[in-house]
């Protein structure tokens, strides 16, 4: 129990107060290993000025620059959890997390109540890169300066490893963000007998896009229907002016408009006012709008529409609407606007993207199980039949086990038919799985086991060195 | 000091009054004039029931149906007798439970609803005083007797979202949910106590009484049975009492479809249990054996006069229960739990925790004292060790790791701390972890006792499917707590340095500061491998079980603004932009950053980690911002006011040179 640990090696407390220098000096920024601009331009005298290149190379090998970026990050974070409240997950992930800046909105409260009232909140509004330019930015600077231009020494070498696992981490994240996707799939249980409605899905290997719409014109060529597909993004502009959709081999032209994120089509009746477009019908039946509706902060609740015009020679040939309603897995059918030109049969469909899987999945069983007494599931899992080049697997997909085949994730994610969380209609069950394409989908597990190694090792060293010189002091003393 | 004695004095009394508070009056006398027997209470507080998923023993039933409907771990009455001389009452929730099952009258006069608000007795049109104490208790017979203006307004109420709702109208609402609560568990035993009289005399030679109960059909089945039979099931020719047994029987069968199961299943492969009038279905239906007996005790039980009488009939019943459950009776996990509630480890420790703190606190008074050291030291390990194997039995009880629910975080995260602030004792002894280990223990020991009752939901409860991985449970989950535990103890040590420097106790450059701000370092640094770490762990399993790594979820969201925090504050170290003060401020607004991944996220109503929202919860969430930040300002402005020192060596030139280092 001595009194005079004063002396005990700083270094091991932080590093930054080697003799209380650094700590005097804080301008210093070469404390914890990382070489400084002049060092790196070594051998040119220590006073004389760094270039351009180096300043701006400083400035992202900084770690004041990384604390800015990481206070920021903190910031948004916190943010835009508070944001999520009113806001919805999918509308504040993307103003907050994966945009390049916003304003951000702090509603003040006390005691957990709006302050000074409920109907007269005050907001603060803060302005604030986005998540996304941070992460990049915060990226470079453990590339530049937290690896390249770092001291390689043995005492460094934890903490060394630990930012290759942060970079890796951020780099996860980049690709998930840029190149993965995902969707539902949903299946009913395959009737035993092999007899089934038609339908219904039992067997599958597309899945549907939680949020991301597509136009996809269809040609019935007899036999097959040939798709070709208008992505959302393409499509994104109808929703303020026209947009003309043109391909060289189509006698004809479809124009967008009125592109609607959140809508129902409704009977036009005598006493209905519409803002948008009427749809009147040449066969009798009742003309037809499509009713705005209040666009719900989760995107997946929402259901898009849009209007189409055919033009054939620069004249309207056919007008509808296109509606993105989901209507799987109850029906495996759906219903375009359909139109002829030139005896050719066509249809137009808004849906939401279908992708392909390199494999098909058959719902042979469905089973949930219950905490007796209640309606709490303590499990529930699908008994699935995979179809591919290869032999049929049987494979069980539940919570915590997906299924990983061909860089795909099958996950089980829900199950029906269900009413508020209850049975209803019995079976037969149908079970929705979730199915992700995500190239660095195993990344972040990795980057988990270099941090922890780096961690440490850095650590531990760190306490080793303490306890060395607390010892030398004790001695000393 | 003299100036402080009468307010000290003056706040003595007060807290004195206010924990002497009277206990409410039981009106209308007592039915019950014994105490039930310490060893009937205990034999009963192991017979096996299930509720909400689980087989449980009664008493821990009883002790949280009791938390949930009356707030408190037991309930309190007094009784006037002739001479006017008030006796008072303390009832342990499986004394109450049986008093609900037996003394049915006298429970429905227990004060047990409490009302906070003068207003919800105004709108209920119960009488009142005004309310001159800041809480009232109310009978189930009074409730009863408003149980049509309670549905009304609640009914009413509901509907109001529940932000926009006052305070009388969420009392209400409240109410009615304690009185619908308690109402579903005083009908499972309610059909003990009705019967049907006949004077049909075949009836009466058939079940050998004048008026029938559940007892007597259920021990004379196969009389009913015969007579049904003979009457066909068109019943055309029945007599007027054999219908009214018949719809009697029929009332008994659906009067407890909500409650909890008494009774083990007997089907192979079944895992729900049978509520009394599922089981008394089962024995018309052709079922004899221990249901039946256990069905004729209990009305025993509650048809008795004596409590010595109803006391037998209960252990009978027990026995017949065990013996009916047969190998659903696990008689190691049922007394494991009985022993893990009756012993209370966790309870036991807060005191030694306290002892332990009070010998820390003196130990700064007498520094050179080792013995002492070695007594507070001794005691927290001693308190530790309960507290660990408190935490080893509901491991042992749930099959699970330490973590399963917000409860469990209390008790791990206790634990976690006292073995952090005890290891940097041994490390740095400065005395300053000696004294807030076990401070640390007994206070989070007591949060978790607060958050039980208040929560009122069992805590040993199964969980959901998503939630019922072991080897998460025991990776991700106990990292992250650890990681929680070590910033909350930066956050204490910080606030320490704090009190320190704005009380004078230490010079900021004096060894007890610096040992505070390097111990606080050290925690950091811990801390931060533990939640780094959990929070990528808790991303995997995210990814194995929701298909992504990472989704903005508010409680990765805490998390991952805990390690933002702690990875800042390092590389702020590094570069010099924070010194000492800087240093534990920055601490303790990490602390509060813990604070709200740890619960206040929970509360948000978003995301795939909310469990709910709890009016305690905000209080607490809240009250802790409020004290950080209290300690923040009042050290901030205390920097602010005073010199630093190196300003202040250089200004005065009479104090000698602070030496570098």
């Amino acid at each position: 129990m001595s009194t005079t640990d004063t002396s005990v090696d700083d270094a091991s407390a932080g590093g930054s107060n080697k003799g209380g220098s650094n700590a005097s000096d804080p301008t210093a920024d070469k404390v914890a290993g990382m070489k400084s601009p002049t060092e790196q331009s070594s051998p040119a005298p220590a006073k004389s000025e760094p270039s351009g290149v180096m300043r701006v190379l400083g400035a992202f090998t900084s770690q004041k620059l990384a604390v800015v970026l990481l206070v920021v990050l903190g910031l948004l974070t916190w943010l835009g959890t508070l944001a999520q409240i009113e806001g919805g997950l999918w509308a504040t992930q993307r103003e907050y997390f994966e945009s390049w800046g916003l304003i951000a909105e702090l509603p003040l409260s006390f005691w957990g109540n709006e302050f000074p009232s409920i109907e007269n909140q005050w907001v603060i509004k803060i302005p604030l890169p986005g998540a996304y330019p941070v992460m990049i930015l915060l990226f470079l600077n453990i590339l530049i300066g937290g690896m390249m231009r770092f001291k390689r020494r043995a005492r460094n070498v934890g903490v060394l490893i630990t930012h290759i696992g942060i970079a890796l981490l951020l780099v996860a994240g980049f690709v998930k963000l840029e190149y993965s996707y995902s969707g539902a799939l949903a299946l009913f249980e395959s009737p035993e007998n092999g007899v089934g409605v038609t339908t219904r899905a039992y067997e599958s290997s597309r899945f549907v896009s939680f949020h991301d719409y597509e136009l996809a014109l269809l040609t019935d060529k007899g036999d097959t229907i040939e798709e070709r597909i208008v992505p959302e993004y393409d499509l994104a502009r109808a929703r303020y002016e026209m947009v003309t959709l043109q391909a060289d081999a189509l006698p004809f032209s479809v124009q967008v408009h009125h592109f609607l994120d959140n809508c129902r089509p409704m009977p036009k009746g005598p006493m209905s006012r519409s803002t948008t477009p009427v749809i009147a019908s040449d066969d009798g039946s009742p003309a037809v709008y499509l009713q705005p509706l209040k666009v719900d902060p989760e995107r997946s609740n929402n259901s898009a529409g849009a209007y189409v015009r055919v033009m054939v020679d620069g004249e309207k040939h056919a007008e509808g609407i296109v509606y993105g309603l989901e209507m799987l897995p109850r029906e495996r059918r759906r219903f375009p606007f359909t139109f002829e030109v030139e005896g050719q049969r066509y249809g137009l469909d808004l849906r939401k993207v279908i992708y392909d899987l390199p494999f098909a999945l058959r719902l042979e069983r469905f089973v949930k199980r219950d905490h007796p007494g209640t309606m709490t599931p303590a499990d529930y899992r699908s008994f699935v039949k995979v179809l591919g080049d290869g032999p049929e697997r049987d494979v069980q997909i539940y919570m915590n086990t997906p299924l990983r085949k061909d860089d795909f994730v099958v996950y089980q994610t829900s199950w029906g038919p269900q009413i508020n969380g209850r049975p209803a209609g019995g079976p037969p069950w149908y079970s929705v799985f979730e199915v992700s394409k995500n190239p660095s989908d195993q990344w972040p597990m990795y980057a988990c086991f270099v941090i922890a190694i780096g961690l440490l090792i850095h650590m531990l060293m760190k306490l080793i060195r303490f306890l060395q010189s607390s010892a030398r002091t004790t001695l000393t003393a | 000091m003299k100036g402080l004695r009468l307010p000290l004095l003056m706040l003595l009394t007060f807290v004195m009054a206010a924990c002497n508070r009277p206990a409410p009056r039981l009106e209308g006398g007592v039915s019950r004039t014994e105490a039930w027997r310490q060893e009937t209470v205990e034999q009963m507080a192991s017979v096996m029931v299930q509720d909400n998923g689980r087989e449980k023993p009664l008493s821990v039933l009883a002790a949280f149906r009791l938390y949930d409907i009356h707030g408190r771990r037991d309930l309190k009455y007094s009784v006037k007798d002739g001479s006017d001389k008030e006796t008072k009452f303390m009832l342990e929730p499986t004394e109450w439970l049986l008093d609900v099952i037996c003394y049915p009258d006298q429970a429905a006069r227990y004060p047990l609803f409490r009302i906070e608000h003068s207003g919800v007795l105004d709108a209920l049109e119960i009488q009142n005083d005004g309310q001159k104490l800041d809480f009232v208790y109310i009978t189930y017979d009074q409730a009863y007797k408003a149980g049509a203006k309670l549905d009304d307004l609640a009914k009413a109420y509901f509907n109001i979202e529940q932000k926009l709702r006052t305070t009388v109208e969420e009392h209400i609402l409240e109410l009615w949910r304690d009185v619908h609560a308690y109402d579903r568990l005083q009908r499972q035993f309610g059909t003990f106590h009705f019967s049907v009289p006949i004077a049909d005399a075949k009836l009466q030679q058939a079940f050998g009484t004048e008026r029938v109960t559940v007892g007597t059909i259920a021990s004379h089945a196969d009389q009913f049975q015969g007579l049904l039979k003979r009457e066909g099931p068109e019943m055309k020719g029945a007599s007027r009492d054999l219908l009214a047994v018949a719809e009697f029987v029929a009332g008994v069968i659906g009067y407890d479809a909500d409650g909890f199961g008494v009774f083990a299943p007997t089907e192979e492969g079944a895992t729900e249990w049978l509520t009394i009038g599922a089981a008394f279905e089962r024995v018309i239906k052709g079922q004899r054996g221990h249901v039946v007996d256990a069905l004729t005790s209990l009305q025993r039980a509650t048809s008795a006069d004596s409590i010595l009488d109803k006391e037998r009939a209960l252990l009978q019943f027990r026995d017949a229960s065990i013996a009916a459950a047969g190998s659903h009776y696990n008689t190691v996990q049922i007394e494991r739990e009985t022993y893990y509630y009756r012993a209370s480890w966790h309870y036991q420790a807060i005191h030694w925790f306290l002892f332990a703190f009070l010998i820390g606190v003196v130990t700064w008074l007498v520094p050179r004292n080792k013995t002492l050291w070695w007594a507070s030291m001794g005691i927290s390990i001693l308190a530790l060790g309960m507290l660990s194997y408190d935490l080893t039995l509901r491991c042992l009880i749930t099959g699970h790791p330490p973590i399963k629910n917000l409860y469990d975080t209390f008790l791990f995260i206790a634990a976690v701390g006292v073995l952090l602030l005890l290891c940097t004792e041994f490390v740095m002894p400065r005395r300053i972890a000696l004294a807030a280990a076990p401070f640390v223990g007994a206070l989070l020991i007591m949060f978790a006792r607060i958050y039980e009752v208040s929560n009122a939901a069992d805590t040993m409860d199964p969980l959901v499917a998503v939630l019922d991985s072991n080897f998460w449970l025991a990776t991700h989950v106990t990292t992250i707590n650890i990681g929680y535990a070590a910033a909350l103890v930066a956050a204490i040590l910080a606030n320490v340095w704090i009190v320190m420097r704005v009380c004078r106790l230490s010079h900021p450059s004096d060894v007890p500061a610096k040992a505070l701000v390097r111990m606080c370092y050290g925690v950091t640094c811990f801390g931060l491998v533990f939640a780094v770490v959990g929070t990528i762990l808790g991303g995997v399993w995210a990814n194995d079980s929701w298909g992504r790594f990472w989704g903005w979820d508010p409680k990765e969201n805490g998390a991952l603004m805990i390690c933002l925090g702690q990875i800042a504050l390092l590389h702020a170290r590094f570069t010099g932009w924070v010194r000492d003060f800087g240093f534990v401020v920055w601490a303790g607004i990490i602390g509060m950053v813990t604070v709200f991944s740890w619960f206040h996220v929970n509360q948000l109503g978003i995301g795939l980690h909310s469990y709910g929202f709890s009016a305690g919860l905000r209080t607490a969430v809240w009250s802790c911002y409020t004290v950080q930040m209290g300690f923040l300002i009042v050290g901030t402005v205390d920097v602010l006011l005073r010199p630093s020192p190196a300003r202040a060596a250089a200004s005065d030139k009479t104090r000698p040179p602070i030496p570098a280092g």
